[in-house]
């Protein structure tokens, strides 16, 4: 009832919009138009490529093809000549006598090598320049594939902190960080599932095996009202459909891992499949070695599609992610975790100009450790079912209209502990299990204006029901955070008792409206400006206390203690295409405030904590800066340089109870923030036999906070006896100072043999050498106390220093 | 060539005895050295270390509190705070301890220890006047001790385990300290009764360098919720770090100064019955 409720609530609002939209639709609608629409593929596997430009070179006007490969373009009756282009594809030229609504499937032809610098000419910046659309990057797989990264383990969340505005906290650290925005504020989406962990073996791999992956588009900002539910950025990945035309295999063995994939027709040109798998090997050398048999060490992933042209307005996809890092140390410790995904999706075209998409989508992200030396099992996680319907309504030529709804549904379960033998101390215990509904639907419209000017403008309602099925403690005064002033620290509040509510009943419900804005101005066919704006709503968070998200970290809805996060950016950026799009230059100036951020208090201990709101302060973060990026697009010397000059700061303020707040209610550094970050990507085709690409890295360090002393105790009070003396550094203001700065610069070669084989078996050897000079950058710096001698000391812990590796690809 | 792969896992049990679990895997070569970083230092301030202890059984009339100042972070030795007065109030009377020396080690010896019964110190040094208060905590009895083998990668390390049974009360708060011949430092873990109400339970610790006639002795604290916070949080900022570890904080105790609010002295006043048990490694 509660949902019939609000939603009307909510469309009351909208209603004056959408008949803005309906008004302008209106003066399009006067001529006698037609439809051109279809899909464009590659023309071997017939799989499909999003973001192709379909170009009406003579008006300045065109589209692009969306995620499924599709595109629509409805046009007054006549005779038009199409360009339809795609980097590293041949361009197609064709006349259309536009006479009745049309189909036009087309499929592109790779470049050949040897013609990579002829095919120069191309119409495509008068989309790309046109476009409102920005801060966003697409990276192609071909491209990650050549980066030299460490043991030769192709990355493609490595590969996105190459672009301007995104950092990472390090090596061996999970995630990455947008424009200032914490990891858990990143939407990864696979496939459309929402995956809650990008990582192996704590962040020192990604999750992604990059032969199984089409495409990556990563939205820093002007996020399209299609996506929410994250403050700072989307990053949306789409997995390949398989082979339609014939069975090929794809593989690559390297030091950590292998992989393999296998992808071919079902039905010819109707259906493919798509199977890959990727494992570590690292068990078998521990197996190998008696001293370590009975340890094991280990990730995987397996990566499943399945798509059915049913008809030409009918397509079904299926596809399914399963991914485990699993560890046993002797039976003392084992652990395990990963996501799990399957989706269902059913592409449906109602007319020529109205392209659907129905999605149902299951995730899971699962924790499970035991402890065998104490006994004790314990398992976490978190599953959601989602449901999203999209339209994309190609209305006229310069007007489209994307709308749909959403909903999640959440089961959290934030900790479950059992004895795992019969002698165990343990008590069985289970933490509250935690219950959310997210339901959203927006509108939004893609309108040209005029041949210098577009605009997107759209809005998204979403809501946030923190259902029932659980208790709650109560707190003193509602304080679940109260400050001791007597030791000036925060602490756990008071309990007064305990509120169970029923399944059926919402704790507590949220709800707001987020609004979206793009406009792009093009004086002439090389430079544009653009501006943006996006609102973006958080309802879930993830609770870290860790310098680097670790996989035991605990996500939480907001709720009664907890509120979502709000965020509000705005962008401006210059763009420049220079000698046919050989050279293009990026400017983007970004300003962000996220409200009820929140940090973790000194000391806050998460793990088995069930009261989570206890251990959190509401603070608020803001982040500006600005980015640069320069590229060189074609020829046998690509690359790019990209720079980022920004500040991301977050502030939690005292109270009236003397309460000090955090750094005395002073703006302070985050975690993350990384005031220069530069990078250098080149790659350089020497022959058709070898290629070369290097990577050059400096960022500024972390923020760490430094001690500015140091006390001596006895918590024994044997204060005669040396050895029971401990040293304790004493802490500063909160990251206060930086780390010394992280870089690093990395080269590859690949090597193919026989790269104008006949034969079906096609290979290749990648050498790379990543981090050349040997630099030990620091993953942390803590102090501590010699064990030997009692002296204190700084001790810098790093990561990688120099990291050879080879890998084999192969395809056959 | 030099390179190295560490795989930090750092579990952090909350309530659980073992509070913090290191499993560091590294290959080749270590991950770690030292390095010379300048620091500043921040303005001093009084260390005030007063823990009553009460062996169970005994008189706890022979009492000790130490006051130090805070130094730079590399420097050796801690600056004794001498010259000070200090007493303690509580089970209706008041206690004065007198320095022995120049020490900045303030001597009683005739403490009157009373469970559950509240106390309150004074300490006033360079005209500043400090003070605390706090309960003392009883402590169960130790019940055992048992002597096993943990493997880890292949190597065995002696396990010892001492047994107490938990008061079927809740809201018992432990203090655990370990002292052997083998290591320099004794180590400390703190632990709560809140998964393991009323069982009996082990202080244990597991080392390589633990072998026959060796000898390890275990001290159990009853201490105060308050009490475990802080040591909590203190033993955060000792641990070894890592990329996974719980950022750096202050650690601030429960003495205040009652002239300057603002210059709070660091430190703990703690009352405990403690019990203590050395064992021989067969």
């Amino acid at each position: 009832m509660f949902v019939v409720h609000l939603s009307q609530e909510t469309f009351m609002r909208l209603i004056p919009i959408v008949f803005c939209i309906l008004m302008s639709i209106q003066q399009v609608v006067s001529q006698e138009n037609y439809t051109l629409s279809g899909r464009i593929s590659e023309e071997t596997s017939q799989e499909t490529l999003i973001g192709v430009n379909v170009i009406l070179p003579k008006l300045l006007k065109g589209t692009t093809t969306n995620g499924y490969g599709f595109y629509s373009i409805t046009l007054p009756k006549g005779i038009y000549e199409l360009e339809i282009s795609y980097l590293g594809f041949e361009t197609v030229q064709q006349t259309v006598d536009l006479r009745k609504n049309m189909k036009l499937d087309v499929s592109l032809k790779t470049v050949s090598e040897q013609i990579d610098e002829v095919l120069v000419k191309s119409n495509s910046t008068i989309i790309s320049l046109k476009k409102p659309e920005m801060s966003v990057h697409k990276v192609d797989v071909k491209t990650i594939k050549e980066m030299p990264v460490v043991l030769g383990e192709v990355d493609l969340i490595k590969s996105i902190q190459l672009l301007p505005g995104v950092t990472s906290a390090g090596e061996g650290a999970s995630g990455f960080n947008v424009r200032g925005g914490a990891e858990d504020q990143n939407l990864i989406l696979l496939d459309e599932a929402t995956l809650y962990s990008s990582s192996h073996f704590f962040g020192f791999f990604s999750i992604f095996n990059a032969d199984a992956i089409k495409n990556i588009k990563l939205y820093k900002g002007g996020i399209p009202a299609k996506y929410g539910g994250r403050a700072a950025s989307v990053l949306d990945i789409h997995q390949k459909d398989g082979n339609k035309n014939a069975h090929h295999l794809t593989g690559g063995i390297g030091l950590i891992s292998s992989r393999l994939m296998a992808e071919g027709p079902l039905q010819k040109n109707k259906s493919s499949y798509l199977l890959a798998g990727r494992s570590s090997y690292a068990h078998l050398f521990l197996k190998a070695n008696p001293e370590t048999k009975d340890n094991d060490l280990r990730f995987y992933d397996l990566n499943t599609k399945l798509n059915f042209d049913i008809d030409d307005r009918n397509k079904l996809y299926f596809s399914g992610y399963f991914g485990r890092d699993s560890f046993n140390i002797g039976g003392l410790f084992v652990n395990s975790y990963g996501n799990a995904t399957f989706n269902a999706r059913w592409n449906h075209l109602f007319s020529d100009q109205l392209f659907s998409n129905l999605s149902v989508i299951y995730t899971n992200y699962h924790y499970f450790l035991n402890l065998d030396f104490i006994g004790m099992d314990w398992e976490s996680g978190i599953r959601n079912i989602h449901f999203k319907y999209d339209f994309k309504h190609y209305y006229a030529e310069n007007l489209k209209l994307n709308y749909g709804v959403n909903l999640i549904h959440y089961h959290f379960n934030p900790g479950e502990i059992s004895p795992s033998k019969e002698n165990s101390a343990v008590n069985k215990d289970k933490l509250e299990q935690k219950y959310a509904f997210e339901p959203a639907f927006y509108i939004e419209a893609e309108q040209s204006i005029n041949d210098k000017i577009s605009i997107n403008y759209g809005i998204r309602s979403s809501l946030f029901f923190r259902m029932g099925g659980q208790t709650l403690f109560n707190y003193e005064n509602d304080q679940p955070v109260v400050f001791n002033t007597a030791t000036g620290n925060y602490e756990e509040g008071t309990t007064t008792g305990t509120t169970y509510y029923s399944k059926n009943e919402v704790i507590k419900q949220f709800g707001g409206l987020e609004p979206r804005f793009a406009i792009s101005y093009k004086p002439n066919s090389t430079n544009a400006f653009k501006a943006n704006y996006n609102r973006m709503y958080q309802y879930i968070h993830l609770i870290s206390n860790t310098v680097s998200a670790a996989p035991l970290d605990v996500w939480a809805p907001s709720g009664k203690f907890i509120k979502p996060q709000i965020a509000d950016q705005i962008a401006l950026g210059y763009y420049k295409n220079i000698n046919e799009e050989m050279y293009s230059i990026e400017t983007e100036a970004y300003y962000k405030t996220v409200q009820n951020r929140i940090d973790y208090r000194a000391g806050a201990d998460l793990i088995a904590e069930e009261q989570i709101e206890t251990i959190i302060l509401p603070g608020t973060s803001r982040s500006y800066g600005l980015e640069l990026s320069l590229k060189k697009n074609k020829g046998n010397f690509k690359g790019w340089i990209s720079y980022t000059l920004s500040k991301t700061e977050q502030q939690v303020k005292g109270s009236t109870q003397g309460a000090t707040g955090i750094n005395n209610g002073n703006w302070y550094n985050a975690p993350y923030n990384k005031t220069h970050d530069l990078s250098i990507t080149a790659s350089y085709k020497h022959s058709e036999k070898w290629r070369y690409g290097t990577n050059f890295i400096y960022q500024t360090g972390r923020p760490a906070t430094y001690p500015t002393g140091q006390f001596t105790t006895n918590l024994g009070g044997n204060y005669s006896n040396e050895s029971e003396n401990i040293t304790v550094p004493l802490y500063g203001n909160r990251n206060e100072f930086n780390l010394p700065a992280y870089h690093h610069l990395d080269l590859a070669a690949t090597y193919t043999p026989d790269p104008k084989t006949a034969k079906k078996w096609k290979g290749e050897w990648v050498f790379s050498i990543y981090n050349i000079y040997n630099r030990k950058n620091a993953a942390a710096i803590n102090f501590r106390q010699n064990t030997d001698d009692g002296s204190n000391e700084a001790v810098r812990s790093s990561i990688f220093g120099m990291v050879p590796s080879i890998t084999y690809n192969f395809k056959f | 060539m030099e390179w190295c792969l560490q795989l930090p896992i750092i579990l952090n049990f909350k309530r659980m005895k073992y509070l913090y679990l290191l499993i560091a895997l590294s290959v080749l070569s270590s991950c770690e050295d030292v390095i010379n970083l300048p620091l500043e230092e921040g303005p001093k301030k009084l260390v005030i270390d007063a823990n009553i202890n009460w062996e169970k059984g005994t008189d706890g009339k022979e009492q000790s509190i130490r006051l130090t100042e805070t130094a730079g972070f590399y420097e050796s030795v801690a600056p004794i705070a001498t010259g000070a007065s200090v007493k303690i109030t509580g089970n209706n009377q008041e206690t004065i301890f007198t320095e022995d020396g120049d020490t900045g080690i303030y001597k009683s010896s005739n403490f009157n220890p009373k469970i559950n019964e509240e106390y309150t110190l004074q300490v006033v040094y360079n005209s500043e006047t400090f003070t605390a208060s706090e309960i003392l905590n009883s402590v169960t009895a130790i019940t055992g001790v048992e002597q096993s083998i943990e493997s880890f990668f292949g190597n065995e390390a002696v396990r010892v385990d001492f047994y107490y049974t938990d008061p079927i009360t809740e809201g018992n708060y432990y203090l655990e300290e370990f002292g052997s011949s083998v290591s320099y430092l004794n180590s400390y873990r703190v632990s709560r009764d809140e998964f393991i109400n009323g069982n009996e339970n082990s202080g244990f610790e597991i080392n390589e360098d633990l072998i026959a006639g060796e000898t390890l002795t275990f001290r159990l604290y009853g201490i105060s919720k308050n009490y475990h916070n802080y040591v909590s949080l203190l033993l955060a900022q000792i641990q070894d770090g890592g990329p996974f570890a719980t950022p750096p904080a202050a650690v601030l105790g429960n003495c205040e100064n009652e002239t300057h609010p603002d210059n709070k002295p660091l430190g703990y006043f703690r009352l405990s019955e403690f019990v203590e048990e050395t064992y021989n490694i067969q």
